[in-house]
């Protein structure tokens, strides 16, 4: 009971602070404490680390496909050397390789 | 649980025949036969499908079909085949039946979501055969934006959700199987006395789990946009096509993996035994089906060479396909391996099962072709790229589908095929298929595109024999049909190891009663403990 | 459940089962909502300015307090599990009936939400409002918006579905330390709504309002 308690209080606190955080000059690491606050609900509410090993397992999966998914995914989006559709800023004069 | 011998000696098929203890079923063995009869019908229909597009290009300018008519053949063949044969047939019909026996258990880790597995299959199916008959879809089975968003006329956002559906089907029998495996192995069952059909059913099952639900939201944001008519694949919006592609083939690269893991399996099971020999690597063979699913992963770039990615990701995803070639070529030398010096018997399973290595390997062989940047720029879109995928599905896949239903055939039905026939088959199957699908290796090589219902008429003659070769393969997977259901009624009476096999599923009558073991076995030997081949007496 | 429980070698083997699997069911899950991960990681790359435009008229206010809302939601029935294993039926159908209207009240203003946003002009399409310089790419974010809260929203409603069966079993004292398998199941999938919900907050709402 005091477990939860804690942790709530923690979430609201963390919450807080990402909204802070996010009017201010550090914004972009804002998402970050929202990872905290994700952190916090696994670990309080879900009690993974209470589970038996194969859930870790199951779970750390799933987290690294993700990771596997966003990571190479994005790599053709991140080494474009054209421009898309849309955005003004295209350069005319970049060589293509 | 006590029972007593006389309901112990009933088995799975003779206890209760109601149409409700049928379709209400929690037993494995009888969810696998539902799903057999599924499977089946959706293999024949997606066949027909490849008849009427074989029979269309026997002649340059077509013969009965119109341009828009032959779209919708290849979307619904492809749409068939892949998700609704080729994904499910192995796990679902011999993996359902198989699995616990093999690991010494009554039953999966979770009966009932087994059974709910089979009814979301069984939905998702009848919404896309819907949408084929009620007019078909034409974009492909891959269903490439802004043609599947904006520009397709069909019912797309129909077979879409059937494809959805049936992928819940997929990552429940995922669930199933991985749970299973780590939960309920009998005594004694280690990892490493596993059969190599459950390691590469938890591989395949790891696939279903993890790569399924992106199809589903791909899915999702493809009906979203044609339903709405905006959506994040819109370059007017300043959305990116090439995003759709991505998405779509971070799933169905691994699908393909989905679908040839389980027949590596079949073919780990059926070399051996008919070997009479221990699996040559077994350590090998066991992690290159893990390598596999987890590289496969790490591929799927490489359909899009010339889709316009950038040339550094398509050099990384060129590089990893390289890589995934090599567990399989471990796996081709292993089986090799088992047969040297081995008792080689030349029964239906064993020949679906050679003809698997040969096909196999040709079809993996011509993937490195398509692999490489510069080649795949001239071979992309033409048919070696369908040779070669066929080769590994149909060459592969199939044969070894139909190898291990040989296999298994006594112990789920407790009757035994009639061998010469299935030999007869086998034999067909491989020469049909060669006739059939070798001749577009040169097709595609020599420029016919791909998805056309008419060509350049320089290409008749060997459409012509890729067509003759079809009607062969056509008749040679009747047969099977035929003879198969012939066996049911008049079958010899199989005893409950046929092939003097080790494995679990060989220790229990055939066909099993309800509960699968009266005893709990207990394992204390290696797997594929057949003696060495100096102690073995041969005839 | 007696056809299932020969298997096992004891309860405890059963329920973590049970429980190991659903973890694997939420992998899949996390696999289902990374491919809008990816969508917006993609387009927020490409078209920095349009969403960081966009974001700025997404309901901060609304989007605040309902993650106020779901991640108390997610602590009071993080509370039912042990009443529930402890045999307090009663505790536990009435922390369940509190997730029951926290979920409610979620989706009531997230409903609220999507009718200020669609009076706004922020569905994408030809009356799309958010335009001129630096506001490319705008619409991927809305249309990202409606799909991603749609399906959290799917989600959540299915949620309430659960919790709803658990507090009927709580009503009908049916939870106990061997009886908890499905509150504890339950338990993990509105935490994981949650999760979600966790995710998808900085990406719509704090996007904007980087200062």
């Amino acid at each position: 009971m005091m477990r939860i308690a804690l942790a709530w209080i923690v979430l609201l606190l963390l919450f807080l602070a990402e909204l802070l955080m996010a009017r201010g000059r550090i914004g972009p690491y804002a998402p970050l404490v929202g990872l905290a606050m994700i952190a916090v609900v696994v670990t309080c509410f879900m009690r993974l680390q209470k589970g038996s090993p194969l859930m870790h397992v199951f779970a750390l999966a799933g987290l690294f496909w993700l990771c596997l998914l966003v990571g190479l995914g994005s790599v053709d989006f991140l080494t474009r050397t054209d421009h898309a559709v849309g955005q003004e800023l295209a350069q005319p004069g970049q060589a293509q390789p | 649980m006590s029972i007593t011998l006389e309901e112990a000696r009933e088995s799975y098929l003779t206890e209760e025949g109601t149409l409700r203890s049928w379709l209400l079923t929690t037993d494995h063995k009888r969810i696998a036969l539902l799903y057999l009869g599924s499977t089946t019908v959706f293999f024949f229909l997606g066949g027909i499908a490849a008849a009427a597009m074989r029979l269309q290009l026997v002649t340059p300018n077509g013969l009965i079909v119109s341009n828009e008519t032959y779209n919708r053949l290849f979307t619904g063949h492809g749409v068939i085949m892949v998700w609704f044969f080729l994904v499910p047939v192995v796990p679902v019909t011999l993996g359902n039946f198989v699995v616990p026996l093999m690991i010494g258990a009554r039953d999966l880790a979770f009966p009932r979501l087994n059974l709910f597995s089979w009814y979301l299959f069984v939905l998702g199916g009848l919404i896309a055969i819907y949408a084929l008959f009620a007019g078909g879809v034409d974009t492909g089975w891959t269903f490439y934006t802004p043609l599947s968003t904006d520009y397709a006329k069909g019912h797309v956002v129909a077979i879409v959700l059937g494809i959805f559906i049936s992928g819940f089907s997929s990552i429940a029998t995922g669930i199933n199987f991985i749970v299973t495996i780590h939960r309920l192995r009998a005594p004694g069952l280690t990892w490493y006395r596993l059969p190599i059909f459950l390691w590469s059913l938890y591989a395949t099952s790891v696939i279903y789990v993890l790569a399924t639900p992106v199809l589903a939201i791909t899915l999702v944001l493809l009906a979203f946009e044609r339903i709405f008519r905006v959506g994040v694949f819109d370059p007017a919006l300043g959305g990116d096509p090439l995003l759709f592609q991505h998405m779509f083939w971070f799933y169905s690269h691994p699908a393909v993996y989905i679908m040839i893991l389980p027949g590596m399996g079949v073919v780990s099971e059926i070399i051996p035994a008919f070997s009479g020999k221990r699996l040559f690597g077994y350590h090998f063979v066991a992690w290159c089906s893990v390598a596999i699913a987890v590289i496969g992963f790490l591929v799927w770039g490489h359909h899009m060479f010339v889709a316009g990615t950038s040339v550094y990701s398509a050099i990384v995803f060129s590089i990893l396909s390289y890589f995934v070639a090599v567990p399989s070529a471990i796996k081709v030398f292993n089986w090799l391996g088992t047969m040297h010096k081995g008792f080689v018997r030349f029964d239906a399973p064993m020949l679906y099962a050679l003809g698997f290595i040969g096909l196999f390997t040709m079809g993996g062989l011509t993937g490195l072709f398509l692999a490489a940047l510069a080649a795949d720029v001239h071979l992309t879109q033409t048919y070696f790229v369908v040779a070669h995928f066929h080769y590994i599905m149909v060459g592969g896949m199939v044969s070894a589908f139909f190898g291990g239903l040989h296999y298994w055939w006594p112990k789920i039905t407790g009757r035994m095929y009639p061998e010469m026939w299935g030999r007869v088959a086998a034999i067909m199957i491989f020469f049909g298929f060669n006739l059939t699908f070798f001749p577009q290796f040169i097709l595609g090589y020599e420029g016919m595109p791909r998805r056309y219902a008419t060509y350049p008429p320089q290409f008749q003659v060997l459409n012509v024999l890729s067509s003759a070769g079809a009607t062969i393969l056509a008749v040679a997977y009747l047969l099977p049909l035929g003879y198969l259901m012939w066996s049911l009624f008049r079958g010899a009476r199989a005893p409950a190891n046929p092939w003097n096999a080790t494995g679990l599923e060989w220790q229990t009558p055939s066909p099993p009663p309800h509960i699968n073991f009266i005893v709990t076995p207990v394992v204390t030997q290696p797997p594929y403990n057949y003696p060495p081949p100096e102690a073995q007496e041969h005839v | 459940m007696s056809e299932v429980t020969f298997q096992y070698e004891n309860e405890t083997h059963r329920a973590d089962t049970a429980v190991a699997g659903f973890w694997l069911f939420l992998a899949s899950e996390m696999l289902f909502f990374g491919g809008l991960f990816l969508v917006w990681t993609v387009y927020r790359q490409i078209h920095n300015s349009g969403f960081n435009q966009a974001s700025q008229h997404a309901n901060l206010l609304i989007g605040s307090i309902n993650t106020v809302i779901l991640f108390t939601s997610s602590a009071v029935f993080a509370a039912a599990l042990p009443a529930g294993r402890r045999g307090a039926n009663r505790t536990a159908f009435w922390l369940c009936v509190v997730t029951w209207l926290l979920g409610l009240a979620f989706l009531l203003l997230k409903l609220w939400e999507w009718k200020t946003d669609l009076g706004e002009g922020l569905f994408p399409g030809p009356d799309f409002s958010i335009t001129g310089p630096g506001s490319a790419g705008a619409p991927l974010f809305w249309a990202f918006y409606f799909v991603a809260t749609g399906l959290h929203g799917i989600h959540l409603l299915v949620g309430l579905g659960l919790v709803a069966w658990i507090a009927l079993m709580a009503y009908r004292k049916q939870l106990s330390a061997s009886n908890a398998t499905s509150l504890e199941v339950v338990s993990l999938y509105w935490a994981f709504v949650d999760v979600i919900w966790l995710m998808l907050y900085p990406m719509i709402y704090l996007s904007g309002h980087v200062g």
